[in-house]
């Protein structure tokens, strides 16, 4: 169950539209075009701290360019991002994770020529090309400490080839913890797993949170969603359709017709 | 004798040769993906092969057999390459092309020991003599390669947009998937491919020979330079292979010619530097960086 | 902020701590076996001169001087995944510098060899810069053909490039012999030694034992950069350069900087290779067509095990045997091709590559240290599971994939 918590409130855009102070993480008019397709149509946002929130919408529907554009993996073609204030519209991916916004991968993307514990590991490594840092095993022991957290502490020396799926998850979760942040984009998290599994995610979700990160969390299927996130933002065709607590979210027939012939509710 | 006419007409004829060489070349790539660095091998291979048929110091035949000859045996080279090999690794594009090159100088370096040693060698032309055009000098061997030349490509234009094994050739470069599921082999189309393409190196390793000599290196400076000229094309596209010869030949004997001959490959490369860093995708290619 | 310290996310580590750390892996009693061999293959090297004639010293120096390019190449080919087709590049502008100001500008070695060296990292990052930026084959193509140019170069301005080389810089034949580091009395090295034969003795062994120490620096360095936590990316960059991005590292950085540190090296063991045992000329330093050398690098590195920096010794010490014991069977001659098998050169090299790239990708380092673990394991009674060693289990495989990806994209795209 999320908790009861003041950021179920809807934040409207005042009337420039969303600016750097509204939250954490801020998109305004965000806009992705790939040659004459609208993936992103003027999409803004404003997530705040400590605040779940679910990015929800059909496949196709710009969940994953948004993703994408947010944490610099693509450039947006047009509109702004400001993270903790700052105008990071355009920044390169590894510039985003040194601000402290960290992604997982959809399709997991583990190291394969090293362990479980290794990969975090890597995470854990300054951006700078002459270190010694990590020759005396200190980021090996607080790499080995972020893998007990999300559940992996019986796996480290596994290579990532040998773990279930959920291992891989988790082993993602761990891998974007270890960059330090302050917020963290979870993509499609809930696919492939057991009622279980999933219960064991919401746990390590919430619990970072309640440690001080912000999450935003994107999935197609709402089913895993709901009893995580705080605050739902749907998307369709690039553009937002609807908002607010999950509760409302799902009573809305806007939301209801997305879904219609699709994914179920 | 550098005389425009005489600049313009061995530009022709280098260009010709180089399309030859650019369409197997793109071929190959454009239907199996492979980047294929043991062509100009086989450019090596056609000429050795007219030199052990039609020189007068081995068996002395027509240089004309010696030209198919050349043809024929560069043809089952490349089959058996595909054949023993590449069809094994097809998955692999890099082991591929570190293999292909390494195959590369095998062949060539085998040639060395075993056939030519390190001196040129020679044939005689299938068209020796001059004709005079307008007032214009001809060597009869440049008029014959432009037209052999003009005769393939138009044949193979006409191949492949006519043919049911022509078109599965476009259709496979198109789309193995698509191709397979229209019943068409993919094995047996690369196979064709490559003797094509073979063959096509063959005749161009004779021609070369014929026009200038031969050496057991000979294979590779044409094998760059037919890189600069599919990457200048697009790579894959047949046209591009013609056009950019052209542009490449020109480039090329107009510097030797009026600049210095030293500088032979020259212009090709900085050209390629140039387009790689620059526009990648060639003349009519797409994306590639 | 995120790894703005490591102070704050990993505590408490001081200095102190670490170097006590480096120095505890440095105790030969604790290495494991392999690093063991190692030191003792060092040894052999240093009292090799003791069983061999000053003439016969040429080989074994040029040897060493090849398993400085080799490492080279795999510092940034092997490690990263960027394959450099004419690395020879870099050894050209080291040596030709170094040549030149010394010839033509009176510039001593000494001076000469650093400037060499900085010259071939300037050249590594102006090609880097804008070739990494391209696909992998591509950079490929850009790496084997920029050698062919600057041999054309060297023809161009044959006998003259102002301000630069009044001189010229050579054509085929090269800018001329340079000063050489050490020589007999009389002969205008920097460093003379004795007279006559005892001189030539004395040329001989400091020639080795110059180039030894080199390849040694060389090894450590690079060792010390590879297996850094900087280090650390280098494969992963050969794997899947978005989950480095989302580790926070700069991709682009940390490739550049593998390129310019293997051109550096690459230009440092050029510039000695002319003050020492090679004349300067486009045969000599570039090889064959103007690209045998580079290749000859990559196979070396094939054969030994790419990745590994290692391996690349291995290698070369293999390529050069193999050059030893078929050129000493000029005796025995093939039936039907009325051919020495001495003259067969290079083919059965050529043909060791293809049978290593199809059946060992991961070269003899990596196989034969499976095979000495297995028999470890089963010398303890154990099962041998074939774990990941190190770089993980085929740094060249793992090329291939990537290559793979990249290819593929540019064939459907063109498509």
């Amino acid at each position: 169950m999320s908790t009861d918590n003041e950021s179920g409130e809807r934040l409207t855009p005042g009337q420039q539209g969303f600016g750097p102070s509204d939250g954490v993480l801020v998109a305004n008019d965000l806009r992705k075009e790939f040659g004459g397709l609208t993936a992103m149509d003027d999409l803004s946002f404003a997530v705040q701290e400590q605040e779940i929130l679910g990015f929800i919408g059909p496949n196709g529907a710009g969940k994953s360019t948004t993703f994408n554009c947010v944490t610099g993996f693509y450039g947006p073609t047009g509109g702004n991002v400001w993270f903790k204030g700052e105008d990071v519209t355009g920044l390169e991916s590894h510039e985003m994770v040194q601000k402290g916004m960290a992604r997982t991968f959809q399709d997991f993307a583990p190291l394969s020529d090293r362990t479980v514990v290794r990969n975090v590991a890597l995470s854990l490594a300054p951006d700078e090309l002459l270190t010694l840092a990590g020759v005396s095993g200190e980021t090996e022991r607080l790499a080995e400490e972020i893998c007990r957290r999300v559940g992996l502490g019986d796996q480290l020396e596994e290579t990532p080839g040998e773990l279930p799926h959920a291992g891989m998850l988790k082993l993602e979760i761990a891998k974007a913890i270890a960059t330090n942040p302050d917020l963290m984009l979870v993509d499609e998290p809930f696919a492939g797993l057991s009622s279980g599994e999933v219960q064991e995610l919401t746990e390590v979700l919430l619990s970072l949170r309640d440690n001080g990160m912000t999450l935003i969390v994107v999935d197609h299927n709402m089913r895993g969603l709901l009893n995580l996130i705080d605050r739902a933002f749907v998307i369709q065709f690039g553009a937002k359709i609807a908002e607010g607590p999950p509760d409302e979210i799902t009573d809305d027939p806007k939301v209801q017709e997305a879904y219609l012939g699709g994914d179920e509710i | 004798m550098t005389s425009a006419a005489n600049v313009i007409v061995t530009a022709i004829s280098i260009s010709s040769l180089y399309a030859i060489i650019a369409i197997g070349f793109t071929l190959i790539f454009g239907v199996g993906g492979v980047l294929n660095f043991s062509h100009g091998a086989l450019i090596t291979i056609g000429a050795e092969a007219s030199y052990l048929l039609s020189n007068p110091t081995n068996l002395g035949l027509h240089p004309a057999l010696g030209l198919v000859g050349g043809m024929v045996t560069a043809a089952v080279v490349g089959a058996i390459l595909y054949l023993g090999v590449v069809q094994f690794v097809e998955d692999e594009p890099v082991t591929l092309l570190i293999l292909t090159f390494i195959i590369g100088f095998f062949i060539q370096h085998a040639c060395r020991v075993f056939i030519t040693g390190t001196s040129d060698f020679s044939v005689d032309q299938v068209t020796p003599g001059e004709t005079t055009i307008a007032g214009v000098t001809l060597f009869d061997i440049d008029i014959f390669i432009f037209v052999l030349a003009a005769v393939l490509i138009a044949a193979t234009g006409v191949f492949v947009s006519r043919t049911k094994t022509g078109k599965a050739i476009l259709a496979v470069s198109m789309s193995e998937k698509g191709a397979a599921v229209v019943g068409i082999d993919a094995r047996k189309i690369n196979l064709i491919t490559w003797l094509l393409a073979s063959a096509f190196a063959g005749i161009a390793g004779v021609l070369l020979t014929m026009k200038q000599t031969g050496a057991w290196s000979m294979g590779t400076q044409p094998l760059i330079l037919a890189f600069s000229i599919v990457i200048l094309g697009g790579l894959g596209s047949i046209k591009g292979s013609v056009v950019g010869a052209y542009i490449i030949g020109f480039t090329e004997t107009i510097t030797t010619s009026y600049i210095s001959s030293s500088l032979q490959g020259f212009t090709a490369l900085v050209l390629l530097i140039v387009l790689l860093l620059v526009k990648p995708e060639g003349l009519f290619g797409r994306e590639a960086a | 902020m995120a790894t703005e310290s490591d102070e704050s996310v990993l505590g408490g580590s001081t200095s102190a701590e670490r170097r006590r750390a480096v120095l505890e892996k440095l105790n030969p009693l604790e290495m494991p076996i392999r690093f063991q061999l190692g030191l003792l293959g060092i040894v052999g090297f240093v009292l090799l001169p003791t069983q061999l004639y000053p003439d016969q010293m040429g080989r074994p120096t040029n040897l060493l001087f090849l398993m400085m390019f080799a490492m080279s190449w795999d510092v940034v080919s092997g490690y990263t995944g960027q394959l450099s087709f004419g690395h020879a590049f870099f050894f050209a502008v080291g040596g030709y510098t170094s040549a030149i100001l010394d010839l033509q500008h009176g510039i001593t070695p000494v001076i000469g060899i650093p400037v060499g060296m900085l010259l071939a990292g300037v050249g590594g990052l102006l090609i880097g810069i804008p070739a990494l930026r391209l696909r992998g084959p591509y950079l490929s193509l850009v790496t084997l053909i920029i050698p062919i140019i600057l041999a054309k170069l060297f023809t161009l301005f044959n006998n003259s490039l102002p301000v630069l080389a009044p001189e010229g810089l050579g054509g085929r034949n090269g800018p001329g012999l340079p000063t050489q580091l050490f020589g007999i009395d009389g002969s205008g090295a920097v460093l003379e030694l004795a007279e006559g034969y005892s001189g030539i003795q004395q040329t001989a062994l400091a020639n080795y034992y110059l180039a030894l120490g080199l390849m040694l620096l060389i090894l450590v360095v690079l060792l010390a950069v590879t297996r850094s936590s900087a280090g650390d990316g280098f494969p992963a960059l050969r794997e899947d350069e978005d989950a480095v991005a989302a580790a926070g590292l700069d991709a682009s950085r940390f490739k550049l900087f593998a390129f310019v540190l293997s051109a550096v090296v690459g230009g440092l063991a050029g510039a000695v290779w002319v003050h020492t045992v090679q004349t300067p000329s486009p045969l000599g330093i570039l090889g064959q067509d103007d690209i045998q050398t580079s290749i000859d690098v990559i196979i070396m590195s094939i054969l030994g095990g790419t990745g590994t920096i290692v391996g690349p010794i291995i290698g070369a010490v293999v390529f050069a045997l193999s050059a030893v014991v078929v050129g000493g069977l000029s005796d025995v001659i093939i039936p039907v091709a009325d051919v020495a098998v001495a003259d067969l050169r290079p083919l059965p090299l050529l043909a060791a590559a293809m049978a290593t790239l199809v059946f060992a990708p991961g070269g003899v380092l990596r196989a034969n240290i499976r095979l000495g673990r297995r028999i470890l394991a089963s010398a303890r009674g154990d099962e041998y599971e074939g774990e990941p060693i190190g770089g993980g289990d085929s740094a060249l495989g793992q090329i291939i994939e990537k290559y793979r990806a990249e290819l593929r994209e540019i064939i459907d795209e063109r498509r």
